[in-house]
């Protein structure tokens, strides 16, 4: 190769480096933030995109947290590019509390979902119930062996099993941490409390950035007691992976996933788009194959992964507005708890 | 630009090029730097409340101690594994010293994270497969360990491969490029092997030992993808998650210790190798072809060499193919549990293609820059002497000293406020481009100046006095004379920005993910360790792939590359 080619070459490298970063054309799309994994999402996505030909939908996810810093950081660069957010709605409430971030929306069939997951103002649009349970590696633990209580998670027989989401990424996590510090801590303080971390510290409970990667600890084995969310363990039941699940008896904390429009969005007609869609029937009934929940509509059939029905669990709703103004301060006390 | 001014006279003008590479150079390490240092020392006024709050904190405080462990860790250990090896393959007729000499480059082209996934399937104390193999061939009664890589000797061992990389390629040349003659003297005057190397070999190696220790040392400092992993408490760790809680002063204060931790090494090795001109070889005359130890020494390296390789590479990677190709983790070595499918998923998955297309172009596009404006500032510094070289030459080195993760805040913090907000950089292809620029920097300055060190002046001094100007001394003398250096340079930096994750981590936006980021988020559950190994598995052999074309590219153009062959 000569100079003049090599230099061609070096300049073509460059100048290609840079066009290459313009954003594909597309007339219509729809960019959405999310903490769902994009195998769950996509189900959801593929079937909107499929209702409405010729809109695409980019989704981005991270974890709860991190997402919440990133859309914040937008917001304060006064650049922020997603349309719709899905959010746990303590999270929402949190972006809409500093922000007003969110443009209120009644999206149609609202009025379909259960009472207690709509929100007041429209701000979100419920799309899933979200529960904790405890999941376990069958082919590590028999389901006879399998702890049936949150408070058997701190016995030492456990010691270096179990793994849990740490608040410092992941948001959902602080509807456990509230239901065991605050909601079950008052009902039953000698096993629950602040003390029942310090106890999950001591037995090494090992702590990751998110559900997603719990779950896969959980199905490898390396930690085959997982504190995680239905999402995940529908997800590993969908993938046909060893798993299963327990409903701890003191009942399970019950979160409600949901998506905003964002009132910077720029494709707001196409956001509505996506409000309505999450709460219509085809969506509801997409729930459990997609994102894992269940639905919020009475009108649609659900079991649970393990067949259980929906009376059969004791939900606790979580309490969404302490949490949302706590979320610093509980997340501080569980890393003093737990010593981590 | 005065009338009447040529072209020429202005090129050939030395404040010119020296105020080129420092406003170069202050764009790119003295405003970051700057801006998050006063950020970390102001709150309605000058305070040290930022760094007070850091120390008063037990968490940041382990963080601290924990960084500063697992470096010092890696520094020691790199030399007690990289020395032998090194010394192996330049000094003895041991077999497979292109094979190390491979290995050492692979594992420095190969991301961190990468080696920490297959560690982790592989020393997991539950359901690690070494871990289960120990258990089942010395019938130990335990459902867990022995090993444990969840710890912060975990962190030591997965951090190595790079450490000894990094010190291996700075001593090998060393080795080879000491005159002989001078060990040969110190034989003659009845002196043993063993004090040949300490009192003769080992002073003149002491620019690389420190250099490659220094490397090994402010790489584990810097590394965010490993700990992330293994979920333990470092600084790097510390400084995200201060972030994700927009406490942009604790992660400034955070970065800025971490940094001073940095550069206090940089400092050590700067005053230890300040004589630059002692390590000159006149005339880039090469030792390279004496003749090795044979016998039990070249074996006993061979077996080092062997060891090593499986440890590093085979073994590891190796596990990380047959994860790839199961259908279920969980499912195990089960018949019907094999496919290609994690590889077609993540193929066929267009957020992978475009995050490939950015970390090539980034890193193309990065290295280019970083040669071309490593050679201006390394001429300025080397060459021209002018007042204030010193600063430039400290500004191109501080890089080395600050990693990913402090810069990303530096540049966050700067980019998210006035005025420098107005460009619009902020979560985009820009920002990203400003950090691999900045981080990536050393590399094209030193790689530069090592050259012109060991280049005599002699060369340029003739071409000038037989009447040619500044300009086209560089152009025939001096570029000419460093091309195999400034291939070297751009190879190095795109193989080492193309897997960048550090600084990406923080500054990713929706559409400016790169290949590292969008591995960890698979990792991190958006498609599981079986996905994650695929995906990994990919990007190693397409960057060996990268590697062995550039490779056969500077071959032909510079008439051979070596590296530590």
């Amino acid at each position: 190769m000569d100079k003049k080619a090599r230099v061609r070459l070096l300049a073509i490298a460059f100048v290609g480096a840079l066009v290459a970063q313009a954003p594909a054309f597309a007339q219509q799309r729809l960019t959405i933030y999310s903490a769902y994994e994009n195998s769950q999402i996509a189900p959801l996505t593929k079937a909107f995109e499929a209702k409405n030909p010729g809109v695409a939908v980019d989704h981005f996810r991270q974890p709860g947290e991190e997402l919440l810093a990133t859309i914040e950081l937008e917001l304060r660069a006064r650049s922020p590019k997603a349309d719709v957010v899905g959010l746990n709605d303590a999270s929402i409430a949190y972006l809409q509390r500093r922000h007003d971030a969110f443009e209120p929306y009644a999206a149609k069939d609202v009025d379909k979902a259960r009472v207690e997951m709509r929100s007041l103002q429209n701000v979100f649009t419920p799309a899933f119930v979200n529960l904790y349970l405890i999941h376990y590696n069958t082919r590590k633990i028999s389901e006879a062996d399998v702890p049936k209580s949150w408070a058997e998670l701190a016995d030492p027989k456990w010691k270096n099993q179990i793994a849990m989401a740490d608040p410092s990424s992941s948001q959902s996590v602080q509807s456990f941490v509230w239901f065991i510090a605050d909601h079950l801590g008052k009902s039953d303080p000698a096993k629950f409390g602040w003390d029942y971390f310090k106890r999950m510290g001591a037995n090494g409970v090992h702590l990751e950035s998110s559900h997603g990667t719990i779950r896969d600890l959980t199905v490898s084995g390396e930690r085959p007691i997982g504190i995680n969310l239905l999402a995940n363990a529908q997800t590993a039941k969908n993938r046909g992976e060893p798993t299963s699940n327990i409903w701890p008896r003191e009942g399970v904390p019950g979160e409600l996933s949901a998506f905003g429009l964002l009132r910077a969005s720029k494709n707001k007609e196409l956001g509505k788009m996506w409000l309505d869609f999450v709460i219509s029937p085809e969506g509801q009934g997409l729930m459990p194959a997609s994102l894992g929940g269940a639905p919020v509509r009475n009108d649609v059939a659900y079991k649970y992964p393990d067949g259980s029905s929906l009376d059969q669990v004791k939900i606790i709703p979580v309490d969404s507005a302490f949490i949302s103004e706590n979320k610093r301060t509980q997340a501080r006390k569980f890393h003093d708890a737990v010593g981590k | 630009m005065a009338r009447g001014v040529t072209k020429r006279a202005i090129l050939d003008r030395p404040a010119i090029a020296w105020a080129i590479a420092a406003l170069w150079l202050a764009y790119l390490v003295a405003i970051p730097i700057g801006y998050m240092t006063v950020d970390s020392l102001t709150d309605d006024g000058l305070t040290l409340a930022a760094y007070v709050d850091f120390f008063e904190d037990p968490k940041l405080r382990t963080a601290m101690r924990n960084s500063l462990t697992v470096a010092a860790g890696v520094a020691v250990l790199s030399v007690l594994v990289g020395a032998p090896l090194a010394f192996g393959v330049a000094r003895t007729q041991m077999r497979g010293r292109s094979l190390v000499s491979a290995a050492m480059i692979v594992c420095l082209v190969s991301p961190d994270f990468l080696l920490a996934m297959a560690y982790i399937a592989l020393a997991g104390p539950n359901a690690g497969y070494f871990n289960q193999a120990l258990r089942a061939v010395f019938e130990l009664k335990t459902e867990s360990g022995p090993l444990n890589i969840f710890t912060l000797w975990g962190l030591v061992l997965t951090a190595l491969p790079h450490g000894v990389s990094y010190f291996f390629l700075a001593l090998v040349p060393a080795l080879r490029n000491v005159d002989p003659a001078l060990e040969e003297a110190s034989r003659v005057q009845g002196a043993g092997p063993i004090e040949t190397i300490r009192d003769v070999t080992l002073p003149l190696m002491r620019p690389a030992l420190l250099s490659g220790a220094l490397l090994a040392f402010s790489g584990s400092l810097a590394m965010y993808g490993p700990p992330h992993m293994l979920r333990l408490n470092v600084l790097t760790i510390s400084i995200r998650e201060s972030l994700v809680r927009l406490d942009f002063k604790a992660a400034s204060a955070a970065s800025m210790v971490l940094i001073l931790m940095s550069l206090a090494a940089l400092v050590l090795y700067r005053h230890s190798t300040r004589q630059a001109e002692r390590f000159r070889t006149v005339g880039g005359k090469s030792f390279s072809e004496r003749a090795g130890a044979e016998g039990r020494i070249a074996a006993a390296f061979t077996v080092l060499g062997i060891v090593y390789v499986l440890a590093v590479l085979v073994v590891p990677y190796g596990g990380m193919t047959v994860i790839s190709l199961m259908k279920s983790v969980g499912m195990g070595f089960s018949a019907g549990n094999w496919s290609f499918d994690n590889y077609r998923a993540v193929l066929g998955d267009p957020a992978v293609r475009k995050a490939a297309t950015l970390s090539v172009s980034l890193a193309a596009a990065t290295a280019t820059l970083v040669t071309v404006m490593g050679f201006v500032v390394a001429y300025v510094v080397i060459r021209l002497k002018l007042r204030g070289r010193w600063l430039l030459d400290y500004m191109s080195i501080i890089p080395l000293a600050v990693p990913g993760t402090a810069l990303a805040i530096a540049l966050a913090v700067v980019y998210l406020n006035p005025p420098l907000n107005a460009l619009g950089l902020y979560g985009g292809f820009g920002i990203l481009f400003v950090a691999y620029l900045t981080r990536f920097i050393t590399f094209g300055v030193r790689t530069s100046q090592s050259s012109l060190i060991q280049l005599s002046p002699e060369f340029e001094e003739a071409s000038r006095v037989g009447g040619a100007s500044g300009l086209k001394t560089v152009a025939l003398i001096t570029l000419p004379m460093m091309r195999q250096a400034l291939v070297y340079a751009w190879l190095l930096v795109f193989v080492l920005a193309l897997p960048e994750l550090s600084a990406s981590i923080i500054l990713k936006g929706i559409h400016t993910q790169t290949l590292s980021t969008v591995l960890l988020d698979i990792w991190n559950g958006n498609g599981g360790l079986a996905q994650a190994c695929a995906f990994g598995m990919t990007m190693f052999a397409s960057v060996g792939l990268l590697l062995l074309i550039a490779a056969a590219i500077a071959k032909r153009a510079s008439g051979g590359l070596r590296i530590g062959t």
